[in-house]
């Protein structure tokens, strides 16, 4: 089967980049084992929300194999054979340009850039894990420095290979409401201060 | 000409501790490039809790380029933290108020920006010791309404000498968290020299329909004035149709109900107290989304900058007034 990863050996509460994980299965490791440590109650979320499921997660030429299983997390490098309930993958640019700010999910989506496939559960679950990740990384500083530490060139692959584009020719998928939804919502007196004050 | 202030961390016994927040804040405006910006460094979280954090924005929207800058969040303890400064390697702003001098800075070559600027005071400090409500708890405020720029600023592929460029400069601080039912609408509005200066601002609940007293500062020359209450009404019409810039990346991702916000396209204020009299009339071109989070719970607020331009007319201290500029409105839910 290959190596496996259930706890990583260091304690990620510093801010070094010095030993970052190396690969992606080291970092999903990194990221479960500093939720267990520092918000219980997000890691029983995401253990419910992701169930009995394997999910495999690829990030440029690498992906694993991810589930929870009676002695918690465990990841393994992606096996063709095994089947997995949902998939999901994307580059290094894309995850760049996420955490930069210069790219929204659902454009990355759109866009063919994150790609995320399975039934619908499956997909659901995946998104729900990264939220949850998300959340919980917005108060500590540990879950913070994993991700500053993959946006690192030394440890995270090679830099940024493009600028992002100014905004100006960036056209979210996403655009304004419609004259229509505008006026229904004025009618109804639900806009936050259409008036004056 | 500014008076002496500084960092408010919570005392020892403090029992709000935990909602503390703090931060130094200077906008830029080059009225020769149609350059807009701001640096703000900001405290979350008691100082001594390791969950705090220290949050460094820089953001500068340039016309041709769009937003460049990036917001960083970072434990507090990697920040240096002096009696009126607040440093990250990457981005810092620090005040001097002998010499009446607000310093600012950020490197962030992979978000193509780079500056450095001196901010010298031109108007008088405006101080509003007393908490003001904010929520359920509350916010206290020291502002500078106008400053003399030297230094330089490098965004994109464009280099620029921003001698001739204001800035606007406030400290803020008090006991809040992010994702409490709070709010506030503010703005700064700033013509080349000799033109005025106005600020704006007012606190709100997060739906922005409790509105508290609006608050407007006018500074032209050696005159100051300032309205309030029944004397002032501001409106908005409109929604601003632009691609925006949401920060941190991360946050943006989390909140992607969020991405779409909506955002006034004019903003009108009007002062008239039987003396002196200014109508206001600023049209948003673009806006940026910075995303909150609370270090200590769950909640989130959402901070949108909107960078426009504006004309006023009236008459201030017995002298007819006109004028136009570059301005920036912030909108908090």
């Amino acid at each position: 089967m290959g190596r496996s990863w259930r706890r990583p050996a260091w304690a990620w509460s510093s801010v070094s980049t010095d030993d970052a994980p190396a690969g992606l299965g080291a970092y999903i490791a990194a990221l479960v084992a500093r939720l267990d440590e520092v918000d219980e109650g997000a890691l029983s979320r995401l253990r419910s929300v992701v169930g009995g499921r394997t999910a495999r997660i690829g990030l440029d030429a690498e992906a694993v194999d991810v589930t929870f299983g009676d002695g918690g997390l465990m990841v393994t490098p992606s096996a063709a054979q095994l089947a997995v309930d949902g998939a999901g993958s994307c580059d290094r640019a894309t995850v760049l340009d996420l955490l930069d700010g210069y790219l929204e999910v659902s454009d990355a989506v759109l866009d063919g850039r994150l790609q995320a496939r399975g039934d619908d559960q499956a997909v659901t679950a995946i998104f729900q894990a990264i939220e949850i990740l998300l959340d919980a990384a917005a108060r500590d500083p540990g879950l913070r420095a994993l991700a500053a530490a993959y946006r690192s060139e030394r440890h995270g692959g090679p830099p940024r290979a493009r600028l992002p584009a100014p905004d100006a020719s960036r056209q979210p998928w996403l655009l304004s409401e419609s004259p229509g939804e505008e006026a229904l919502l004025a009618a109804l007196d639900l806009l936050p201060d259409a008036g004056s004050g | 000409m500014m008076m002496f202030d500084s960092l408010r961390p919570p005392g020892a016994f403090d029992p709000r501790a935990a909602a503390y927040k703090d931060w130094l804040h200077l906008n830029l405006v080059d009225h020769r490039s149609g350059v807009s910006g701001l640096v703000n460094m900001s405290l979350h979280g008691p100082p001594d809790d390791p969950r705090s954090q220290v949050v460094g924005t820089a953001l500068v929207r340039a016309p041709g380029v769009g937003w460049a800058g990036n917001v960083l969040s970072r434990a507090a303890g990697q920040a240096r933290i002096g009696a009126s400064s607040i440093t990250l390697a990457e981005v810092a702003v620090a005040v001097d108020h002998t010499s009446g001098v607000v310093e600012a800075s950020a490197r962030l070559p992979e978000d193509r920006l780079a500056l450095r600027v001196r901010a010298s005071a031109v108007a008088p400090a405006f101080a509003v010791e007393q908490p003001m409500p904010l929520g359920p708890g509350w916010i206290s405020w020291y502002v500078v309404p106008r400053l003399r720029v030297e230094g330089s600023l490098s965004v994109g592929d464009t280099e620029l000498d921003l001698t001739g460029a204001s800035a606007y400069h406030d400290h803020n601080w008090g006991r809040w968290h992010w994702g409490q039912d709070l709010g506030w609408d503010w703005g700064t509005f700033l013509a080349p020299q000799p033109g005025p200066a106005v600020v704006v601002a007012r606190t709100t609940d997060r739906a922005h329909r409790h509105v508290g007293e609006l608050l407007v500062l006018v500074d032209h020359g050696d005159r100051r004035r300032s309205f309030r209450g029944g004397a002032v009404t501001l409106a908005t019409s409109g929604t601003l149709d632009a691609p925006s810039r949401r920060l941190p990346g991360a946050l943006a991702a989390l909140h992607a109900d969020r991405a779409v916000p909506r955002l006034p396209a004019t903003v009108s204020v009007e002062v008239d107290d039987g003396i002196d009299r200014l109508r206001l009339d600023y049209r948003a071109d673009a806006a940026a989304q910075l995303i909150a989070a609370d270090p200590l719970r769950r909640g989130y607020a959402f901070i949108h900058e909107s960078t426009g331009t504006f004309r006023c007319h009236g008459r201030l201290g017995g002298a007819e007034l006109e004028a136009a500029g570059l301005g920036v409105v912030e909108r908090v839910d």
